[in-house]
């Protein structure tokens, strides 16, 4: 019997230590994998935009103790500028939308419809990326492209970045809605439980003074609970720095064109990787796939802060409600 | 003999969550500049009664009103939500400061109200801190966070929060129950001096505090007004064997 509660309080000690070690191991592989590009491209790595897999007919150079293609250079500053310009575009999207959906959803409508409203919002967060990229793709493409680019052009000409030429309606603002639409159940999630946490008091003692509804969640949402506000707009905004396939579908995945106005098509981080694997696997030297992993290492590192931050400042929020609870 | 005015006055209240009853026909009358006492056990209705007063008992879908409550001889119905509860002000059991500074607190209201110009607004906070008796404690920085403040001097901030709108009527809801005896006996003579200028109505199941407070007092037992009258003695000579339950416990 003593044996056997050993070997059990092991074994849960070794599946708690399991999530540490499997981000740990996965670090140190994208890492390790990222050294020779490290060595390779140095800082340009982060200051040029041009990917280019180099001449596969010429052999290769041998540059800081690493060997890669000729002429091949590996610069991410497009896709780090594709990952932050959608996943700007999708906050500025998604957080009106999901302040009104929690004010709606916590203040406007009967207690029984707010819970079915709820579920269904949970729901959104839980269908797979890759059916938000097909509706891009048959839906939204078609409407931004035929509608609201050429509308938005005309009408919005003397603001930078929307002048310019429409393409094909694949491009920044795709991925911008799209990443929206995608993280909108995140923030409301933690708008709402951050409602739901704030003591009965405190919204009794403001309705009382003569506070409208709107003045309430206003109130609400935006100053006594504003941290987790922040909060779960990092939580989208970690999901969106990293979302992949949806991406990928409505971006245009382009390599060494930065964009010139909103209606250029884009890549991201995450979509770089994905569709550049395949490519990569041909480069003899390794150095392509080493490239690729330091991009993971960036977009890891950066998600990860992010993630990090806004878990600790929509708890910090949490914990600040049960104080005046 | 006193003249005895109304200023509010509820017909046939009651209210039913579910299928259960938590007021039953209430009629009562609220006397203007007067310190309305309802006493009872705790479960008996008392706090619903009140967030009866302000319809702060419409946010919750469970209850269901009925009857008519006036307000200046007129239905509170025909007043808007938001008008109804700047006119019949409400303060908690327990403190509830919003986590801001004590001037903000007191601002709160004012600045839901619209735009008031500055030294007016400081001017009015000032003058309901006073009011509130809290003024000489706070006065050297207002700008200090409410929740540093002592539990007795964050329920006065609570009521200077409500004057600062001006209400006819100011409901205090078992305000002292979280409180001790100093602070307790602030709050008491507070209420004695507030009848002056507004009509108080206090709930409480504490007959000590009615006893020192009171002007007319209502026992609300079950749903049930028991028993109504000036001051607070006549409930000593009731018959009732609740009311009789109620002292003893009370005076324990």
């Amino acid at each position: 019997m003593d044996t056997k509660n050993k070997f059990f309080n092991f074994l849960t000690l070794l599946m708690s230590l399991l999530p540490v070690f499997i981000l740990v191991s996965i670090f140190a592989f994208v890492f390790y994998y990222s050294i020779p590009a490290i060595r390779y491209m140095g800082v340009r790595f982060f200051t040029t935009y041009l990917w280019y897999p180099g001449i596969e007919s010429r052999p290769p150079i041998h540059i800081n103790g690493v060997t890669a293609p000729y002429a091949s250079s590996y610069g991410i500053l497009l896709f780090l500028t594709g990952t932050l310009i959608s996943s700007a575009l999708a906050i500025v999207i998604a957080l009106p939308l999901s302040f009104l959906s929690s004010m709606a959803v916590e203040l406007y409508v009967p207690s029984g419809i707010k819970k079915f409203l709820i579920s269904m919002i949970e729901l959104f967060a839980g269908i797979p990326s890759v059916i938000y990229g097909l509706w891009g793709i048959i839906v939204l493409e078609p409407l931004l492209f035929h509608d609201i680019e050429p509308w938005m052009r005309d009408v919005l000409s003397t603001v930078p970045g929307f002048a310019g030429e429409i393409y094909s309606g694949a491009g920044i603002l795709a991925s911008g809605v799209i990443l929206a639409f995608m993280i909108i159940p995140i923030i409301v999630s933690v708008m709402v439980n951050s409602f739901d946490t704030v003591p009965a008091e405190i919204k009794h003692g403001i309705v009382t003074l003569g506070a409208t509804k709107w003045e309430l969640g206003k109130y609400l949402i935006t100053d006594y609970s504003r941290m987790s506000t922040y909060g779960g707009t990092l939580l989208g905004l970690g999901r969106a720095l990293g979302e992949t396939m949806a991406v990928l579908m409505v971006s245009g995945a382009v390599v060494n064109v930065l964009p010139s106005s909103f209606y250029s098509a884009i890549n991201t981080m995450a979509a770089a990787v994905a569709s550049l694997l395949d490519s990569a696997f041909f480069d003899a030297t390794g150095m392509s796939i080493s490239a690729l992993s330091e991009l993971s290492l960036v977009l890891m590192i950066i998600s990860l802060s992010v993630n990090v931050l806004g878990r600790r400042i929509a708890g910090r929020s949490v914990l600040r409600g049960e104080e005046f609870d | 003999m006193i003249h005895l005015e109304n200023i509010m006055e509820t017909r046939k209240l009651s209210v039913k969550a579910g299928q259960k009853t938590i007021l039953d026909n209430i009629d009562i009358n609220i006397y203007r500049h007067r310190v309305n006492t309802i006493v009872g056990p705790s479960g008996g209705g008392k706090s619903t009664f009140l967030k009866c007063l302000n319809r702060l008992v419409d946010l919750d879908s469970n209850y269901h009103v009925s009857g008519d409550i006036f307000l200046e001889g007129k239905n509170i119905r025909e007043y808007s939500e938001i008008e109804l509860r700047r006119r019949v002000g409400m303060v908690f059991q327990r403190p509830n400061p919003f986590p801001m500074s004590v001037y903000d607190n007191v601002a709160f209201g004012l600045r839901l109200q619209g735009k008031v110009k500055q030294h007016e607004m400081d001017s009015m906070v000032k003058d309901s801190l006073r009011e509130a008796g809290l003024f000489d404690e706070v006065n050297d920085n207002l700008n200090r966070p409410a929740s540093t403040l002592s539990g007795g001097q964050q329920q006065r901030l609570c009521i200077a929060r409500a004057l600062i709108l001006k209400p006819s009527v100011l409901m205090l809801d078992e305000p002292t129950s979280s409180l001790d005896p100093v602070a307790k006996g602030r709050i008491e003579e507070l209420m004695i001096q507030l009848r002056e200028r507004y009509t108080v109505i206090l709930v409480t199941h504490d007959i000590t505090q009615a006893r020192k407070v009171s002007d007319h007092t209502s026992m609300l037992f079950n749903g049930k007004i028991i028993a109504s009258g000036e001051g607070v003695d006549f409930l000593e000579s009731s018959s009732s064997d609740a009311m009789k339950a109620f002292l003893g416990d009370a005076t324990v």
